[in-house]
């Protein structure tokens, strides 16, 4: 029993690292936090792994706590919140040059968003979660996931609208 | 330009920023051992207070739940409690084993008849709070917890009209800072989970908990009555006694784990909020939440 559920979980720690890391990258803005934030969330994983593996979808049970695990590092901390870790910039062609410019708007567009807003969409766009599923997530009503997307929209476009990037359609 | 469009360009921008970050290999040696470490805590942590609660010879604890060979923690956790290895404590009050796991379940209120309400039992509370630690992981779980209030809400509009069962469970250690109020309904989805700490800081002798103000009245939608409410929050050890006046009738609150506890119900709408009071030992008003600054009850 303890091997299969060790090399279960090590199955599963290799199989969702990054996909885990890219979600806290996108909550945190920062490379390096988005891994300590991963960390944290699989050793609380690691630690309740009978019961994560009894979950209907453990993917979305340990997505769940890595939203937590955000959430709380900022209840507990009160980390001040930059996101100014924009990914580095390898193109030099035009259209690469543009793209890094929009991957730069968009993260100081998101880091301009209440962080429940910016869970909200990163969990419905990135993710693609489901209404409910992101209010499962979040712990709140499907009513106000709508309103938190709604208003995180609106505050986006307004932000990257005024860019001369990509959301021009 | 459309919301679709909008939502697809989003969609776009957010893939392309997260393939940015290029994670590194996983660190799994660090990762399992700082979940060794978290369970060796949390083993410790139900330890001490499980001696506070009471010694029951059995071998459950020292034997629960372990499914990685991590033998030392099993062995510090029984040094810990002055038993010796093999012999093993669990809460008094526990409904029954969990299951798989081997869990005791959290502990049960001091007084059941004035906590447990609506006809909710142990066993029902203990489902919703183990429902709401499943669905809402955090970093506690069931058995480190105490269940000191359950009651049935109405359904609001937001969360849907059917009655809601609310169960609010605190640290079962005394020195824990944690609190929980999960929203349930057995028969279908649950529908939110309220995490907060326990210290709010004030420096008052009472502190009603700012988060209960959901509970005084409709969130959202009309009145309708006869209306359960509840309310709760903290006290210092020096307060004795605690009553809330609300809706024309006044309720002596439950004090147990340095909270006060109170439900009751409002018969008509009520038109002000819930007054608080909080008595010392010989009777001596130690805490009005009308000369409250932090009191914001919210209507």
């Amino acid at each position: 029993m303890y091997n299969e559920a060790e090399e279960a979980f090590q199955e599963f720690v290799r199989s969702r690292w990054s996909a885990l890391v890219r979600t806290a990258y996108l909550l945190t803005g920062d490379r390096h936090l988005a891994e300590d934030v991963v960390q944290s969330t699989l050793a609380k994983a690691y630690r309740s792994w009978p019961r994560v593996c009894r979950s209907d979808n453990p993917d979305a049970y340990v997505r769940r706590m890595l939203v937590t695990c955000h959430r709380d590092r900022f209840r507990k901390r009160r980390v001040a919140e930059h996101l100014t870790d924009i990914p580095p910039e390898e193109a030099t062609a035009q259209d690469d040059m543009a793209r890094a410019d929009e991957r730069e708007v968009l993260a100081r567009a998101l880091a301009g968003l209440p962080k429940r807003q910016r869970a909200v969409v990163v969990l419905r766009y990135w993710e693609d979660l489901s209404e409910p599923e992101v209010a499962r997530a979040l712990g709140c009503s499907v009513g106000t996931v709508k309103s938190q997307a709604a208003k995180a929209l609106a505050k986006l476009r307004v932000l990257l609208g005024s860019s001369r990037l990509a959301l021009t359609g | 330009m459309t919301d679709s469009h909008m939502e697809e360009q989003l969609r776009r921008m957010l893939a392309e920023q997260a393939a940015g970050a290029a994670p590194s290999e996983p660190p799994y040696g660090a990762i399992v051992r700082q979940g060794r470490k978290a369970r060796r805590r949390f083993r410790a942590g139900l330890a001490t207070a499980a001696v506070v609660l009471a010694a029951i010879p059995g071998g459950a604890f020292a034997a629960q739940g372990e499914w990685f060979r991590d033998s030392g923690s099993a062995h510090a956790a029984a040094r810990h409690t002055g038993f010796p290895d093999g012999a093993g404590v669990t809460p008094v009050s526990s409904p029954a084993d969990s299951g798989e796991s081997g869990g005791t379940g959290p502990s049960g209120p001091a007084d059941p008849e004035r906590q447990l309400l609506d006809g909710i039992t142990l066993a029902d509370a203990t489902e919703s709070l183990e429902r709401c630690l499943d669905e809402y992981p955090q970093d506690v779980t069931s058995e480190q917890l105490r269940i000191v209030l359950a009651w049935v809400s109405q359904g609001d509009p937001n969360r849907g009209e059917e009655p809601l069962r609310e169960v609010l469970a605190i640290s079962d250690d005394p020195g824990g800072n944690f609190q929980v109020v999960c929203s349930d309904r057995p028969e279908g989805d649950l529908t939110g989970v309220m995490v907060s700490g326990s210290d709010y800081g004030t420096g008052l002798p009472v502190a009603p908990d700012l988060n209960a103000t959901r509970f005084f009245h409709p969130t959202t939608g009309e009145w309708r009555t006869p209306f359960r409410w509840a309310d709760f929050g903290l006290v210092e050890p020096e307060v004795r006694r605690v009553t809330v006046s609300y809706a024309g009738s006044t309720e002596e609150a439950v004090l147990e784990g340095q909270y006060f506890l109170v439900a009751g119900i409002a018969e008509d709408q009520p038109t002000d909020p819930p007054v608080v009071i909080g008595y010392g030992a010989d009777g001596e008003v130690l805490y009005d939440s009308r000369q409250d600054p932090f009191y914001e009850p919210g209507m």
